[in-house]
């Protein structure tokens, strides 16, 4: 049956992309995370601030967190594990339907790799032109409305790609090209002060962290994203579009 | 019309429209998962889910 096939993918290169993202995040993205912490518990609550949603965080001891050490590590590898293959269905469901229903377009390990690539652009790349990655401690503008933003972008990045890949007429490209556009013309909604409630010195420490997490986040998660595609590709190839 | 060709159609013909379905369903059950792994804003999945948030750049709060 097609859909267990897609599920057993989609599982197996989550799992490996998954993995793959936790070894990295590990090693390059969470020390960042823990320095930004720092500095937050620092911060002055300023009354009125946009970032207010922040007190219901992990630090609060009212509500559950994971406890900082071996449990926290494995909630975000199990969370990491978790998006990868949400990832990965996606990535399965729309490579199997590009071959089904478009006919040529053989999926190897080498066009899973090039579909991966797409899924960084779509749900990394094209969001963080408009919204980066944020640290915790720094305000972002109010969330709906980040979210919505977000997810439109991450919609018509992706829509615009799979367009430009499957459609045969030339029109595809101007199609991709205004989709792809479309949301930065709209621009992303951005923060009155990004370091609001923190000290001026705090403040450039905190720029500074952000650009270095800009740079870990995305290599981590390119590297999920080639992984889940190589992966997927692959597995694709060899246990079901050769036999469907 | 002889029985195997009324049986081929039988078979055919929903089984295009059921590729479509299962390949919709995966999708819809990939972007579930997405979507209550970034976006709940259940505070256990979000203390949970924080790093991973925080690195996969999804806007949570």
């Amino acid at each position: 049956m097609l859909f267990r096939r897609i599920v057993v993918i989609a599982l197996l290169s989550g799992l490996a992309g998954g993995l793959a993202l936790s070894l990295i995040q590990r090693w390059q993205v969470i020390p960042i995370i823990t320095a930004a912490e720092q500095l937050e518990s620092q911060k002055v609550e300023v009354a009125g601030s946009e970032e207010s949603d922040h007190s219901g965080h992990s630090h609060d001891h009212e509500e559950w967190g994971p406890e900082d050490g071996l449990e926290r590590i494995l909630f975000t590898m199990l969370s990491n594990v978790l998006t990868a293959i949400g990832y990965a269905l996606l990535l399965v469901a729309l490579g199997a339907a590009a071959s089904i229903k478009y006919g040529k377009m053989r999926m190897s390990l080498a066009s899973g790799l090039v579909w991966g690539l797409g899924g960084f652009i779509a749900f990394f790349a094209a969001p963080s032109l408009g919204i980066l990655p944020q640290l915790p401690g720094v305000a972002g503008a109010a969330l709906e409305s980040r979210q919505f933003w977000w997810i439109s972008t991450v919609l018509c990045t992706g829509a615009g790609l799979f367009l430009a890949h499957v459609l045969k007429t030339n029109w595809r490209w101007v199609g991709a090209a205004v989709l792809l556009v479309v949301p930065h013309l709209f621009g992303a909604p951005q923060a009155d002060d990004l370091y609001a409630g923190h000290t001026a010195d705090m403040a450039a420490q905190l720029s500074e962290l952000s650009g270095a997490f800009l740079a870990a986040t995305g290599i981590s998660s390119l590297i999920m994203w080639l992984v889940i595609g190589g992966c997927t590709g692959f597995g694709l190839d060899r246990f079901l579009l050769k036999e469907a | 019309m002889s029985n195997q060709a009324i049986q081929d159609q039988i078979q055919s013909v929903p089984t295009l429209a059921n590729k479509g379905l299962q390949l919709v369903a995966a999708f819809a059950l990939g972007a579930t998962i997405l979507f209550a792994a970034a976006f709940t804003q259940s505070s256990v999945v979000h203390n949970a889910a924080h790093d991973m948030r925080h690195s996969q750049g999804f806007p949570c709060h």
